[in-house]
């Protein structure tokens, strides 16, 4: 049981307070990745969890235990930073060994340790070099290693990838991943990153300037986010969320706003609706809207026809960005599509996979 | 090719250059080994029949030098050491460390710089016959590395400024505690920012005059620009044995910038972090 | 590398043992005290080096006769002396004797430092001297010579000058043929005579032989006279008409030109002939009559003397005493007279025929009688200062003799009547006292009141306070005591006349040095000052950093190089500066000649170019420094970054726009505030650059101004006034400096 538990914590710089009651519970062995807009206090958890910032409010447990007073180098939890923070005088080697040294190891178990790490990050060969001698996706498997050769209990990654090329990026995404399956060691991930987040999570933890919006699995997150944020968050590219309002005409539910009318499936709205109307938005993802040129169903009453503005070819499918009236849409749609700029098209809406939330509170509304 | 040509350009421009620093310099030496013990010299022959090594026989045989020497070397020594220790570690402080006063602290050790020395003096003077400490090294230090250490302080932050404060944590959570994440790692990167306030600590101390001649009054005590000065008189100069030990004080300085300049190179890259 | 680091460590890890502080404290308490019970007495001096040996011969010899007296002799040059001894007896402390010329009785006397004589020896003993080497003032006794003279005569070259002059014509005559171009070249390589000519004290007897003297019996002025105005226009003349003596011409140059026969004549006192012994075969005289009066011209003569401390007492005292009567005793007379021709003060040392028979003191006792005695009033200063400025005015062609000598006299009254005043204390001095006590009772309750506070913040970052602790302390102790006490001295009317019993007075000083025109001029002055170097040291610093930051062929050499103007003592590298801007002689004179083809320029007679001589010597001083400090901030750049720049196409100056200068920045701030305040306050350079100020006062910057008040004038509420607003000024300056650069969001 090698979890960590936070219990409201707040934390605030000056009169600015930057994390407003935060509880999280990842469970021992867990890949729990969060994600949140720059600035929303991501670092600063981590940080805290690491024992490098103070809290004012609240606990941190490590494995079962309080730990809200310990020093970082008594928490047995091992971090790589957003810049990794090598040891810029020392050789790999050393970088590596620093933490063990420190413990006044002896040397043969220091020399073990390293070279199992070394060799598992396949950096076994950059051993005597200086850090300014590596190249960068180099110097991020040293910062990993060195933290592996810890073996702590809970390693905390800090936005590790954020400065490498793309390809590099997901060679290291699978071997965090890898690496995390071989270990099954508890990791708090940082990214802002949502596709890292999507790919690479066992668990989601959302964040929003301050607070936990949403925890939960991928997929939760994607099927079932519970506000605007979090929908518009996750999700590539961006839900389209459209104001409006249910009206019951009827025994038929209709989603009416200025430029569009949906047509509901019935079931459950009647019941749930207390008014005969109301105000509400209206999420669809773009995955749910499908081109009518293409597709097999057909639902004419639920087609809208817009104009194109542009069209995003990303290789297997292509998004195109439409307006209807005032009404922005973007919908993923098949890339073998010949559709332009200024021309219209059709596409039909998937009333299966609708999502809506209270136009007051943001939050979402299950039907 | 190009790059070669720049290379010759810059190193033709700083030679002419170092030769205009360096003709007063020559003056100087030049003095040193003359014989008529005259301080205007007209022509800019560094050896002429009449030159000799006369000043610094004497400088070495017949007077204190040695012993001014021996004296400034303990005197700098203890400051530049005080300078380097506390300058290093509340440079740490004030950079990363944010607490009460700590602008008020930053401000004041400037302010401490802006009053005219020479009106301190007196004050100075009383202050140090209180404490007894006319005639003892210890007020001659704690005077020296007080004046020196704002500056060094100063610096000293400047440059931790620009040390990633990732470092240290990380050594902290490798296991370090915060000193010794300090000594451990902050201290070899800022090692050119060390050569520094060492060069200039060394140098409050090694060719100050004024506040010497006020604390050190026993001639067992001098320091090298005490002993110096004694060459010169209000009328009537030693003007070879003067610059002879001109020439010899500036000597110890040139070879610890030798020795120090080895060490004024990168200390940090971007090999630590990244871009 | 790591052995520098490893001895750091090891440093640091042993500070904190108790153990090591226990045995550094004990290398000081090493260091600092020498117990012994024996008796010490301390003689301040002031005597050139010839004489010092002498001097500890003598003392040896009484050491030797007193077991369990020890003497310590120390040298300070004649005004460091002076300004020693004052802080040093207002400290309660100082040397038992002290020795030097007897112009410093007078002010030594009116502060009470000096002890009268006249209980402490019998008459008897007074009476074995020459009257003038026992000097009084205010109808008592305070000083007694050793020897007398100090005086100027005309010291000739026998190889060039086979019989000396008797009167000015001939003078004028014998220097035209004896001045001469030796190699054709433009340039005059010897001159007919050389003096010191700038200096009041090497001016004044003319004034003597011209007919008047320039201080009357009650130690008043007398410079507008005609004599005065005579003797301006004859230096001038010799100079300018007959061309007789160098353009300018400083001690150390005339000096100089003396003996390496470069000048077959020189006026220079009687302390000289031990320099000129062995390297001139000279001959003395007195100075050439005056033909037009038919006069001779009336040195002033001087004796050098011991005086005791005030704060002598007890058996000590009885030493001191004693020691004094050895040290002006014939038989030591009589030593000196064999060693350096020293002319005895003693009446049984003049009797006896070593000192009979010996041809130069024969002379010398010969041109002394001409002399007129050395005055001891403070007044003195005052009138010298006057004399100076406007004497150096007419040399340097910006003021006719008649006017200058009006003015002079009118200077002269206004500084002694600065120097006397005695500001009585009014009201507002009682409410100063009371609001001084008010602050002190103020910031004790607020300290008081915040104690919690600063105890939570102080458990809340202990390390950090702990870390910065000891500098702070250390600075602040040492920088804070004399900081209030000058603060307080600026409120108070402490000056020559209440050395002793000042009282707070108020804001009296502020006021005078705000309403004075001059105290504008020299601000303005010296921000031009500050803001010339500051710029060349930065710019030429950085640029040099930028430059030996490369990878170049012999760069460490050549880095090296570079700081060796940090690496000379100031002093002496000021001095010699001072060389070369000579008019005739200095090579930079000589090189501008000779490559650009310009006429010599007045560097030091002149205040435009005096000044920029200051100047041009302190950027030559202080641009080593700011290279260092940049080449420190260059290695925080990382390469990659000037490397990714250039892919981005960016330029040079781009570069060093858009990396260098910002990454730089924050080490050089501070260096760059902190260059501002001590170029601001560097009083070195100027000083020595410009002979303190010369030409007229006209090269001051505050500080040498403020030194000039508290040291000439003995003005010391004055001078600490100034300093305090020299310390506000640069204070703003600081804070607005910090605003423009955005140091204060960093801080
Ligand atoms: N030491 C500090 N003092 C004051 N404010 C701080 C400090 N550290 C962080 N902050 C502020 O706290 C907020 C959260 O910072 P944090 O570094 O946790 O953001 P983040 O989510 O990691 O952002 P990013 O994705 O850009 O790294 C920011 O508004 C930041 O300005
Ligand atoms: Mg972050």
């Amino acid at each position: 049981m090698s979890g960590v538990t936070l219990k409201s914590i707040y934390k605030s710089f000056g009169a600015q307070t930057i994390l407003k009651n935060i509880s999280l519970e990842v469970n021992s062995g867990e890949f729990m990745v969060v994600v949140g807009p720059s600035g929303c206090g991501k670092s600063t958890l981590l940080r805290i969890i690491a024992g490098l910032e103070s809290i004012e409010n609240g606990d941190v447990y490590i494995d079962g235990h309080k730990k809200n007073k310990d020093d970082p180098s008594k928490r047995e939890v091992a971090m790589v930073f957003q810049n990794y923070a090598l040891y810029p005088t020392m050789t790999v080697y050393e970088n590596l060994a620093f933490s063990q040294r420190i413990r006044k190891r002896s040397k043969s178990e220091i020399q073990e340790r390293v070279m199992e790490s070394a060799k598992k990050l396949r950096i076994d060969d950059l051993l005597d070099r200086k850090p300014k001698e590596l190249s960068g996706g180099q110097r991020q498997r040293v910062a990993l290693g060195r933290a592996l050769v810890r073996k702590p209990k809970v390693f905390l990654f800090d936005e590790p990838l954020s400065n490498l090329d793309a390809k590099l990026r997901q060679e290291m995404r699978f071997e965090i991943k890898k690496l995390h399956s071989q270990l099954n060691t508890t990791m708090i991930y940082v990214t802002h990153d949502q596709t890292e987040a999507m790919t690479m999570a066992d668990r989601i933890c959302l964040m929003n300037d301050g607070v936990i919006e949403q925890v939960g699995t991928p997929q939760e997150m994607y099927n079932n986010p519970v506000n605007t944020y979090v929908s518009r968050f996750i999700g590539m590219p961006p839900i389209n969320l459209i104001e409006g309002e249910i009206n019951i005409e009827g025994d038929q539910a209709i989603f009416v706003s200025d430029e569009l009318k949906i047509f509901l499936k019935n079931e459950r709205i009647r019941e749930k609706l207390s008014r005969n109307s109301q105000k509400i938005i209206l999420g669809v993802r773009p995955q749910d809207l499908h081109d009518n040129y293409f597709s097999e169903i057909k639902d004419i009453k639920n087609t809208i026809t817009a104009t194109v503005d542009f069209v995003e070819n990303l290789g297997s499918t292509a998004i195109v960005h439409t307006h209807k009236g005032n009404t922005q849409i973007s919908g993923s749609i098949k890339s073998e599509t010949s559709i332009k700029p200024g021309d219209s098209i059709d596409l039909i809406i998937d009333v299966n996979s609708l999502h809506f939330f209270n136009q007051a509170t943001n939050e979402r509304v299950n039907f | 090719m190009r790059k070669k040509i720049e290379t010759l350009g810059i190193l033709c421009l700083l030679i002419l250059f170092i030769m205009a620093i360096l003709y007063p310099a020559l003056n100087i030496i030049s003095v040193s080994l003359r014989s008529d013990d005259a301080f205007q010299t007209r022509s800019l022959t560094l050896w002429t029949d009449e030159s000799s090594f006369k000043s610094y026989f004497t400088l070495f045989l017949e007077t204190k030098f040695l012993t001014w020497m021996k004296n400034s070397f303990i005197v700098s020594f203890v400051v530049t050491l005080t300078g380097v220790v506390l300058a290093s570690t509340s440079g740490y402080a004030l950079s990363r460390f944010n607490f009460i006063g700590k602008k008020a602290v930053l401000f004041s050790i400037l302010m401490t710089q802006m009053f005219p020395a020479t009106m301190l003096l007196l004050p100075f003077f009383i202050l140090l016959a209180k404490f007894e400490l006319i005639n003892s090294y210890i007020g001659l230090i704690i005077i020296y590395s007080s004046t020196a250490l704002p500056f060094c302080v100063w610096q000293m932050k400047g440059y931790y400024d620009t040390v990633p404060p990732e470092l240290e944590e990380s050594a902290r959570m490798d296991g370090c505690t915060r000193f010794s994440a300090f000594t451990k790692i902050i201290l070899p990167v800022s090692v050119p920012a060390l050569v520094i306030t060492a060069l200039f600590s060394f140098m409050a101390s090694w060719s100050e005059y004024v506040v010497a001649s006020i604390v050190l009054q026993d001639p067992e005590l001098y320091t090298l620009p005490l002993g110096l000065k004694s060459f010169q008189a209000s009328l009537a100069t030693q003007w070879g044995l003067y610059a002879a030990g001109a020439v010899v004080v500036s000597i110890p300085v040139t070879i610890l910038f030798i020795f120090l300049s080895r060490f004024l190179v990168s200390g940090l890259t971007i090999g630590s972090v990244k871009g | 590398m790591k052995n520098i680091i490893k001895i750091l460590q090891y440093i640091f890890r042993s500070l904190i043992v108790t153990k090591n502080i226990v045995f550094l404290i004990s290398i000081f308490i090493f260091f600092g005290c020498q117990s012994s019970n024996e008796i010490t007495i301390n003689i301040w001096h002031q005597m050139l080096y010839e004489n010092r040996k002498a001097l500890r011969e003598v003392c040896d010899k009484y050491e030797e006769s007193h077991t369990g007296i020890n003497i310590n002799l120390i040298y300070r040059e004649t005004e460091e002396l002076r300004s020693n001894f004052q802080s040093a007896a207002l400290g309660g402390s100082g040397p038992e004797l002290i020795y030097g010329p007897s112009d410093q009785v007078g002010p030594f006397a009116i502060m009470g430092i000096i002890k009268p004589l006249d209980d402490l020896f019998s008459l008897s003993y007074f009476d074995q001297f020459l009257s003038n080497a026992v000097v009084k003032f205010d109808k008592k006794r305070w000083m007694v010579g050793d020897g007398v003279g100090n005086h100027l005569m005309l010291i000739y070259n026998k190889n060039m000058v086979s019989s000396p002059p008797k009167d000015t014509d001939e003078l004028i005559q014998l220097g035209k043929s004896l001045t001469k171009d030796l190699d054709d070249d433009g340039v005059i390589d010897q001159f007919g005579l050389v003096w010191n000519f700038t200096e009041p004290f090497f001016y004044v007897p003319w004034i003597g032989g011209f007919g008047d003297w320039f201080i009357d019996e009650s130690g008043k002025p007398h410079l507008d006279t005609e004599s005065n105005e005579n003797a301006f226009a004859f230096i001038k003349s010799l100079r300018d008409k007959h061309k007789i003596i160098p353009k300018e011409c400083d001690y150390e140059t005339a000096n100089a030109l003396f003996k390496t026969e470069r000048a077959a004549m020189i006026i220079n006192g009687d302390w000289s002939w031990g320099d000129y012994m062995g390297k001139v075969d000279f001959g003395i005289a007195k100075l050439p009559r005056i033909s037009v009066t038919g006069e001779l011209p009336t040195p002033i003569v001087s004796t050098k003397g011991y005086s005791i401390n005030a704060h002598t007492k007890g058996e000590k005292l009885h030493h001191t005493v004693d020691l004094m009567k050895y040290l002006t005793s014939p038989e030591v007379q009589l030593h000196y007279v064999r060693r350096l021709n020293t002319q005895p003060s003693s009446l049984a040392a003049l009797d006896h025929p070593e000192v009979q028979s010996n041809v130069l003191l024969k002379q010398n006792a010969d041109i002394i009688k001409n002399g007129k005695p050395m005055p001891v009033v403070p007044e003195l200063r005052a009138i010298w200062d006057a004399l100076r400025g406007e004497y150096q005015s007419v040399l340097a062609g910006t003021k006719e003799p008649h006017s200058a000598a009006i003015e002079s006299q009118r200077k002269a009254e206004e500084q002694i009547k600065t120097m006397n005043l005695v500001v009585q204390p009014g009201s507002q001095g009682k409410f100063i006292k009371g609001l001084l006590g008010l602050i002190i009772v103020g910031i004790i309750l607020v300290l008081w009141k915040t104690k919690e506070k600063f105890l939570f913040a102080f458990r809340e970052n202990k390390f950090a306070y702990l870390m910065i602790l000891p500098a702070f302390a250390g600075i602040m102790i040492v920088v804070l005591f004399p900081f209030v006490y000058n603060l307080i001295i600026s409120l108070s009317n402490f000056s020559l006349r209440t050395f002793k019993n000042w009282d707070l007075i108020g804001f009296y000083h502020f006021g005078t040095v705000l309403s004075d025109i001059r105290f504008y001029s020299v601000l303005g002055k010296t921000i031009i000052w500050t803001l010339i170097n500051v710029s060349f040291h930065v710019s030429l610093g950085v640029f040099l950093a930028v430059l030996i930051n490369r990878t170049l062929p012999a760069k460490k050499t050549l880095r090296t190089l570079l700081i060796i103007p940090w690496a000379l003592p100031q002093y002496i590298a000021a001095l010699t500066w001072r060389g070369m801007f000579n008019q005739e002689y200095g090579s930079i004179n000589l090189i501008l000649n000779k490559f650009f083809n310009m006429s010599p320029v007045q560097w030091l007679s002149q205040p435009i170019e005096a000044f920029s001589a200051c100047i041009i010597t302190n950027i030559w001083l202080g641009f080593p420094f700011m290279m260092v400090v940049a080449l420190g901030g260059l290695q925080s750049i990382p390469k990659e970054m000037y490397e990714a720049s250039q892919v981005d196409g960016a330029s040079r100056w781009q570069q060093f726009c858009k990396i260098t200068i910002p990454m730089i920045k924050p080490v050089m701030l501070p260096a760059i505030i902190l260059g501002t305040v001590w170029t601001f306050n560097n009083i070195n350079v100027v000083w020595l650059v410009s002979n303190g100020g010369e030409p007229s006062d006209l090269t001051h910057i505050l500080v040498s101004y403020v030194y000039k008040a508290a040291f000439n004038l003995y003005r010391y509420g004055y001078a600490a006034a100034l300093s305090m607003i020299i310390f506000i000024i640069l204070s703003a300056f600081m804070v607005s400096f910090m605003r423009k650069t955005k140091l204060e969001a960093i801080v």
